[in-house]
């Protein structure tokens, strides 16, 4: 082997022997040009591609510094060889990156000591890089990319793990470059040769869009399973023959049960009975699909269920067939709920009385029962309903209620608003017609009595004044002639008193007749008085005609006799028993007269008993005015009368127990005043 | 009676004779006056100031009734022109009870007649008046 030393001056120190003989007789012009080129770091002269050839023979340089002098030592090399070699090595590299490059895989060969033998097209793009990286380490490749080293050593890390475990070991990258993911599947297999190992085959795999999938997929296995398990309807699956093959929380509580409880029973369970599941069943085979479907089932304790069902048939030629699935919801309360309101308002629509309801904003009719329908007939009720609406409206109570006339009818209309998010008017309508009749015919019958009424007093005044006024002149007139002229002559006197008897007489007939007519008119106060006191007041009233009978009056009362009543009736009517009694006294005996008052259930008794003429008490004409039983005895017939038209007055009742040995009893029994 | 002025207020003739015509013959030196009319009456009852011993009223007068001529009486008392109410009695041809009852709500009514005027009516009264 010929070498030569030169600086880079291409100035030449010293050669070999052969080379002076050589360099002698070729000095090449060109060294130094060559020199200069020459790098100083001696590890690049595999890119220093430059051939000295001299004498036949090719020089190849590398740098070198001796004692800090920079040196270029040339040698000769076998050019044939090394060109054939280069060119096995090409063709060979050119094989591999045919077939590697055409792999869809990172591919790279690294020596015992970590060195790059071979990156396919795929591991690195770029040409050059390539070509550069060849002979060089991670740490070189991470120095040229200006990337940190770590990623260097972790390499590193695994290879020697590779080495050690005598395996091909497997991993996967993760990288975000770019804001995007990139997922990278490696494998580094030693190959081993006499038991070293000699050569490390890399393969990267990019398995991005791979991982990317199974993450979607596993998202969405997730999902579906909360989905499934979470889910407030009740999903099921099941095979044809109705054992379950998966169900939810939801189905299971549809029915009352657990989950595990559950899955353990044939479906069956959930049917009143084998024949309903079997005609679900029939219905399902038709279109393999049943949508809002409703099913009558039972729950655990036997009560019905009602689901509305979406359920599908997978038929066993189908992928995964052979399974029933699909989702329930419970409706039983609603439909329950249902019913009701179905009730109520066929209720409402059937109901006797008008029921109408109106928008509470508008006023525009919501409902209207067939009821309302007919009292509405050939009248433009929306016009009635319009000015009822706008009542309500103001009316500012939540219920109200008046009498109106619709057609020929009367109703009660009551009205109840109702304040939600959709306010609205109920009209609840009854029938009164007839009771408005009635209160009209009533009505009409009280101002008639009125009038009555008012006749009645008017005649009573007339009695009590037109016609009394002049007959108590008479009678004054009659007793004028005493006083004026004393004595009168013989046949004058007996004149002037049959006047003055028969003016008496005619007198008291009309304050009888005032009586009748005062008892009659309904205008008499009650008040709270003592029956003794009035029993008292009647007999010193009657004391003179008493002493002229020379009876005897035997008075009973209880010690408390206060009582609710009118007090001039019940006076009266004393006093008209009392003086009957003395009246008809029976003049072979001492007459003795009982007046006896009691008090039983807030009911006053009075009874009078005489032991006068008596008389024919079974005639019934009694009470009636001008009836007399005695023509002997003077009267004019109306005392009974009167009595009779205050008793009934005061809502009582009168008996008479009478014959013509023993005498009269008079019963008067008279309720509080109510 | 005696020094006595006494009012006589009837719509009807004839019973203010048969009135008068008693009393003159129980007392000589009495001195009636008579009104068929009330609202003459009442002025003549205001101007007699406190000479009035006594007055006789009827409850039926033409007009108005004799409550009325009362309640009048009080007012003309209120506003000053009258000086006061002299005693009264009801003397009427009417029997009703409601008379009889209302005239005991009448503080100025010392008495109630029924017609016709008795001398023993005229008795009572002059007894209740303090006369004779």
């Amino acid at each position: 082997m010929n070498w030569i030393i030169t600086d880079h001056n291409g100035r030449v120190i010293s050669t070999s022997p052969t080379a002076v003989q050589l360099l002698n007789n070729h000095v090449p012009s060109n060294i130094r040009e060559l020199c200069e080129d020459c790098p100083v770091n001696g590890r690049a002269n595999q890119l220093f591609k430059k051939i000295l050839n001299i004498g036949g023979l090719h020089y190849k340089p590398m740098s070198y510094e001796d004692d800090g002098r920079p040196r270029i030592l040339w040698q000769t090399v076998d050019t044939d060889s090394i060109t054939r070699l280069e060119r096995l090595l090409s063709d060979e590299r050119n094989f591999f990156d045919l077939i590697f490059n055409n792999v869809d895989s990172d591919i790279a060969i690294f020596d015992q000591h970590h060195r790059y033998r071979y990156v396919n097209r795929m591991g690195i793009a770029d040409d050059q890089l390539r070509s550069w990286i060849i002979g060089k380490d991670d740490f070189d490749y991470c120095s040229y990319r200006n990337v940190p080293a770590s990623q260097a050593f972790a390499r590193r890390k695994r290879f020697e793990e590779a080495v050690k475990q005598a395996k091909t070991i497997k991993w996967k990258d993760h990288y975000l470059r770019e804001g995007r993911e990139q997922f990278v599947e490696r494998i580094l297999h030693p190959i081993f040769i006499d038991d070293k190992v000699k050569y490390v085959v890399g393969i990267g795999r990019d398995v991005t869009d791979y991982e990317l999938l199974n993450r979607e997929l596993r998202g969405s296995k997730e999902r579906y399973e909360r989905l499934f398990y979470e889910n407030i309807s009740g999903l099921f699956k099941s095979d044809l023959s109705g054992e379950f093959i998966e169900m939810n929380n939801a189905f299971a509580a549809i029915f009352g049960y657990e989950v595990n409880e559950l899955m353990q029973m044939p479906a069956e369970v959930l049917y009143p009975s084998k024949t309903t599941r079997e005609k679900y069943l029939a219905d399902l085979e038709v279109t393999g699909i049943l949508t809002n479907y409703t099913m009558y089932l039972r729950n655990k304790n036997g009560d019905e269920v009602i689901v509305l069902a979406n359920i599908r048939l997978t038929r066993r030629d189908e992928p995964g067939g052979g399974t029933i699935q699909g989702a329930l919801i419970d409706v039983t309360e609603e439909r329950k709920a249902y019913k009701t309101i179905n009730w109520l308002s066929s209720l409402a629509k059937e109901s006797p009385d008008p029921i109408v309801r109106l928008d509470g904003i508008t006023g525009e009719v919501l409902f209207m029962n067939i009821a309302a329908e007919d009292a509405f007939e050939g009248l433009d009720y929306e016009l009635v309903l319009r000015g009822m609406f706008e009542e309500a409206l103001t009316n500012s109570g939540e219920k109200s209620e008046q009498t109106m006339e619709i057609g020929d009818h009367w109703f009660v209309v009551r009205c109840a608003k109702i304040k939600s998010d959709n306010p609205y008017i109920n009209f609840y309508f009854s029938d009164v017609t007839d009771e408005q009749m009635m209160i009209k015919e009533l009505d009409r019958s009280i101002s008639e009595l009125n009038q009555r009424n008012e006749n009645l007093k008017q005649f009573n005044f007339i009695v009590s004044h037109n016609l009394r006024a002049p007959i108590s002149n008479l009678n004054g007139l009659t007793s004028l002639a005493k006083v004026k002229f004393g004595q009168l002559p013989d046949g004058l006197d007996e004149i002037f008193s049959h006047i003055a008897s028969s003016s008496a007489k005619l007198d008291q007939v009309i304050i009888d007749l005032n009586h009748l007519l005062e008892v009659q008119s309904i205008n008499q106060t009650a008040e709270l008085f003592s029956v003794a006191n009035c029993i008292s007041e009647v007999i010193s009233i009657l004391e003179p005609e008493i002493q002229n009978a020379q009876a005897t009056i035997n008075v009973q009362v209880p010690e408390e006799t206060d009582f609710y009543s009118i007090q001039s009736f019940v006076h009266s009517i004393l006093h008209n028993l009392i003086s009957n009694s003395l009246k008809y006294r029976d003049g072979s005996r001492k007459a003795v007269i009982e007046v006896i008052a009691g008090f039983q259930n807030n009911t006053l008794t009075l009874t009078v008993n005489d032991n006068g003429i008596g008389f024919d008490a079974s005639n019934n004409d009694v009470f009636q005015p001008f009836k007399r039983q005695h023509h002997h005895v003077e009267g004019k017939g109306l005392g009974l009368s009167i009595v009779k038209a205050q008793v009934d007055q005061l809502k009582g009742k009168i008996h008479i127990h009478s014959n013509e040995e023993t005498g009269s009893t008079f019963h008067v029994s008279i309720p509080a005043w109510k | 009676m005696n020094c006595g002025e006494i009012l006589l207020v009837d719509d009807d003739p004839i019973s203010l004779f048969i009135t008068e015509t008693i009393i003159a013959s129980a007392a000589s030196d009495v001195c009636t006056h008579q009104y068929e009319d009330a609202s003459p009456a009442v002025d003549f009852i205001c101007a007699c100031e406190e000479n009035l011993t006594v007055i006789f009223l009827d409850i039926n007068l033409k007009d108005r009734t004799g409550w009325e001529v009362i309640d009048e009486l009080r007012e003309r008392v209120k506003d000053g022109t009258c000086k006061h109410i002299p005693p009264i009695v009801v003397l009427t041809s009417s029997i009703a009870l409601s008379d009889k009852k209302k005239a005991e709500q009448y503080e100025e009514v010392i008495h109630f007649i029924s017609k016709p005027f008795k001398p023993e009516h005229c008795q009572e009264v002059m007894h209740k008046i303090g006369l004779k």
